[in-house]
């Protein structure tokens, strides 16, 4: 079962392994990274902050959609990681409904991002995406730590329309 | 969520408090730092300032810098002094986080058992990272983990 799939343009880091893994009781970690699966410093990086007892799964996107897909993993508690939104529409759109939650957080600043939360821009263009996969659904909140403030789809158009 | 206070030389504590609240976000900790031109009975005093923070039954973890230093000397004494205080020496960002998610209750064999489990997973989170940077795995596309 997905847990939950977090948008964070670092990946697996300090905030993610041990908050979040720990939030949602995961047992499995699954990055999904067209470019990761080629850098060997940050599988190395990805492996060290696997905290203990939990498998860490490396994957290109479409490979994390075969994990996502395969009945054999069911029983497992899985939290997929996607650096941007449209990494996570692609997951989305293959999986046929496996996601339920999608958790934002730590997406970094660039050319024509606003400001959301305290380490979070969006553009546009992420915006479109987010709207895009609330139509079909999902669940889609921001927050970057279990104790920090939930922000709603609601309470992130209107900080980015302000 | 465990009562923990950060005892150190300096401004390692409140740093590492710094750290902890950017990773895990709020936590029940406490900080001090002891300073050069303090005495022993000057540090001791301040540190059951911060023990008397802290309801009375209430479980404290108190992890210190360095073995060897004031801060741990300190520390040993409250050992006998109150009940339900553990001293953890060696202090470090990944060992703090995990002793902060532990519930410890009033069962003392049970508190230090858990406390070993941490020291124990985090005792191998210390290594030269150089020598984990030979991975051989072949990433594949599978639908295996």
């Amino acid at each position: 079962m997905i847990e939950v799939l977090r948008v964070d343009d670092r990946l697996l880091h300090g905030q993610v392994a041990v908050s979040w893994t720990r939030y949602f009781k995961v047992d499995v970690i699954l990055v999904a990274n067209d470019h990761l699966i080629t850098d060997k410093d940050m599988q190395v990086a990805f492996k060290l902050a696997t905290p203990a007892g939990i498998v860490l799964s490396m994957k290109s996107l479409q490979g994390a959609v075969n994990v996502i897909n395969n009945p054999k993993h069911a029983a497992r508690k899985i939290m997929v990681i996607t650096k941007d939104l449209n990494d996570a529409k692609f997951i989305c759109e293959n999986t046929k409904g496996a996601i339920k939650d999608i958790l934002l957080g730590g997406l970094r600043n660039g050319e024509e991002k606003k400001q959301i939360d305290m380490n979070s821009y969006m553009s546009d263009q992420d915006i479109q995406v987010m709207d895009e996969l609330e139509k079909k659904e999902y669940h889609i909140y921001m927050q970057s730590v279990p104790t920090s403030k939930k922000l709603s789809t609601k309470d992130i158009r209107n900080a980015f329309n302000k | 969520m465990t009562n923990i206070i950060l005892f150190s030389h300096g401004q390692l504590a409140v740093g590492l408090a710094d750290s902890c609240k950017l990773i895990i976000g709020e936590n029940r900790f406490k900080v001090l730092n002891i300073l050069l031109d303090q005495s022993i009975e000057q540090i001791e005093h301040n540190l059951d300032n911060v023990i008397d923070g802290f309801s009375k039954e209430q479980p404290i973890v108190i992890v210190t810098d360095i073995p060897g230093g004031s801060t741990t000397q300190t520390a040993i004494k409250k050992i006998s002094q109150r009940k339900n205080v553990y001293v953890v020496t060696g202090m470090n960002l990944g060992l703090v986080m995990s002793l902060s998610f532990l519930s410890l209750s009033n069962d003392d064999e049970d508190n230090k058992n858990k406390i070993r489990g941490v020291i124990e997973e985090n005792r191998n989170g210390i290594y030269l990272v150089n020598d984990v940077m030979n991975l051989n795995d072949e990433l594949s596309n599978n639908d295996d983990l």
